[in-house]
């Protein structure tokens, strides 16, 4: 009984330090994005309806945020592979959440009834901040 | 030897049937809770693990619902010493299942924390409100872990009274159930403060106490088809029931000396007794007599064959 109500206060400490900026990034994307950029990579595709709205939403978001946004062009894995080194914070190519991709990524919720942005996997605060961006400018 | 259909004595009749119904709730319970954790679950192992946990945790009920409709049927032409032991291999598949459970979370969370995967936790809206949903695991957790607690402490002293172990195994397991939930519960809020690690790692120390659960269990399920000495099931010490079936043999007037072997058939000890009678003595219709004084003995003490003989042999090497 002892170890359980040790185990509870140590619990509610967490809790309690914890509890205001509740979820951290482990690697901190979002803070980092605050100081420098937000380092946005964008794949180039033929049919870019869904690639020009998730940039305007981006840009947005950044706008909102207070952050500078920068947009970098290159291939898919390139990007993939940059967003996995946490060199970049968010990749825009009009995916599906059933991309091929998604045991390497971390991904927001649609915007629309499928597509997604990817983030590092793990970056919970950038995350939260960008879902609750979509959830207001959901695509009609 | 007994051949009429088992019954337990009155009081305990009642507490079976609460017995029962409680491993009802408990089913029931179990299954909204798997429902529950499934939904809320995403990327989390810890969450994952819990989840498996209490899926499985939801075995020793399904087993002692069944078995405890079969485990007193009339002995059969086939089955001629009764279906006792439907307890005992209920038992054993419980355990077995636990213990290969463990072994895969065991190993499924090694990997997860080797691999330093960085769980991605979302948000959900509710009411309106923006939530990260390692809150709602956190709530999900409370829910899988307070009840639980609750029905294991009513089920324990009913399975301590009845003697049976599938139904003891399981209240135990429900009573320590906070510390699975406190553990994913730290994992939870450990990712939320950034330590992507501190989910893979309450997952692993969840699947150790499943995989510990199933060796015990494992073992003792074993060693009670292994017809091991009859056992008391909160201490694992000798039941001094069988000793005190040998003083009470010794203590008839026509017995010179006996000697007495039991093992446990589910929840009631079967065995045999050496014993030599003074001579003069009509063997045949004191044996008939002592039989029936046995079978008022104690409810555990069902089926006993008495042997007389002229020399009492030791039933194992010293």
């Amino acid at each position: 009984m002892w170890k359980f109500t040790h185990f509870g206060v140590l619990l509610l400490l967490v809790f309690f330090c914890g509890a205001c900026n509740f979820p951290k990034d482990p690697n901190n994307s979002y803070e980092n994005a605050k100081k420098s950029s937000l380092r946005v990579g964008i794949v180039p595709k033929t049919d870019s309806i869904n690639t020009s709205f998730e940039k305007n939403l981006i840009t947005d978001f950044a706008e909102q945020e207070g952050l500078k946004a920068s947009f970098f062009t290159d291939n898919e894995s390139e990007l993939v592979k940059k967003l996995e080194n946490y060199q970049l914070d968010i990749v825009l190519g009009g995916f599906e959440k059933k991309s091929n991709w998604k045991t390497k990524v971390g991904m927001t919720k649609p915007y629309d009834d499928k597509h997604v942005l990817f983030i590092p996997r793990g970056e919970n605060r950038l995350l939260f901040q960008l879902e609750k961006f979509i959830q207001k400018n959901k695509k009609p | 030897m007994r051949t009429e259909a088992f019954e337990l004595p009155e009081d305990l009749k009642k507490k079976l049937k609460k017995a029962k119904k409680l491993e009802w709730i408990t089913l029931i319970y179990l299954a909204t809770v798997v429902v529950v954790m499934y939904l809320v679950m995403g990327s989390s192992q810890a969450m994952k693990t819990a989840w498996l946990e209490d899926a499985l945790s939801m075995i020793p009920a399904i087993s002692f619902l069944i078995a405890s409709r079969i485990y007193n049927r009339k002995p059969t032409k086939k089955f001629q010493y009764g279906f006792h032991r439907v307890f005992s291999i209920a038992f054993l598949t419980g355990s077995i299942a636990l213990f290969g459970m463990g072994l895969f979370l065991l190993v499924d969370s090694a990997i997860t924390l080797i691999k330093a995967e960085h769980p991605t936790i979302g948000t959900v809206v509710l009411f309106g409100k923006q939530i990260w949903m390692g809150w709602i695991m956190i709530a999900a957790l409370v829910y899988s872990s307070l009840p639980a607690m609750y029905l294991g402490y009513k089920k324990l002293p009913l399975a301590k009274k009845l003697h049976n172990k599938i139904l003891y195994t399981d209240a135990n397991a429900q009573k320590a159930d906070y510390m699975t939930g406190f553990a994913a519960m730290a994992g939870i809020l450990g990712l939320g403060m950034g330590w992507w690690w501190a989910d893979a790692s309450a997952a692993l120390f969840i699947s150790f106490s499943v995989l510990k659960d199933g060796y015990t269990n494992l073992k003792d399920a074993v060693e009670d088809l292994m017809d091991r000495k009859p056992l008391h099931i909160e201490d694992d010490k000798p039941d001094e029931l069988v000793e005190k079936v040998e003083v009470f043999i010794k203590s008839w007037e026509w017995v010179e000396d006996a000697k007495v072997r039991f093992r446990e058939e589910g929840q009631v000890y079967f065995g045999d007794v050496q014993l030599i009678a003074k001579p003069g003595t009509d063997v045949s219709k004191a044996i008939e007599d002592g039989l029936k004084k046995l079978q008022g003995f104690h409810w555990k003490i069902y089926d006993v064959t008495l042997m007389p003989v002229q020399e009492i042999k030791d039933y194992f090497r010293k």
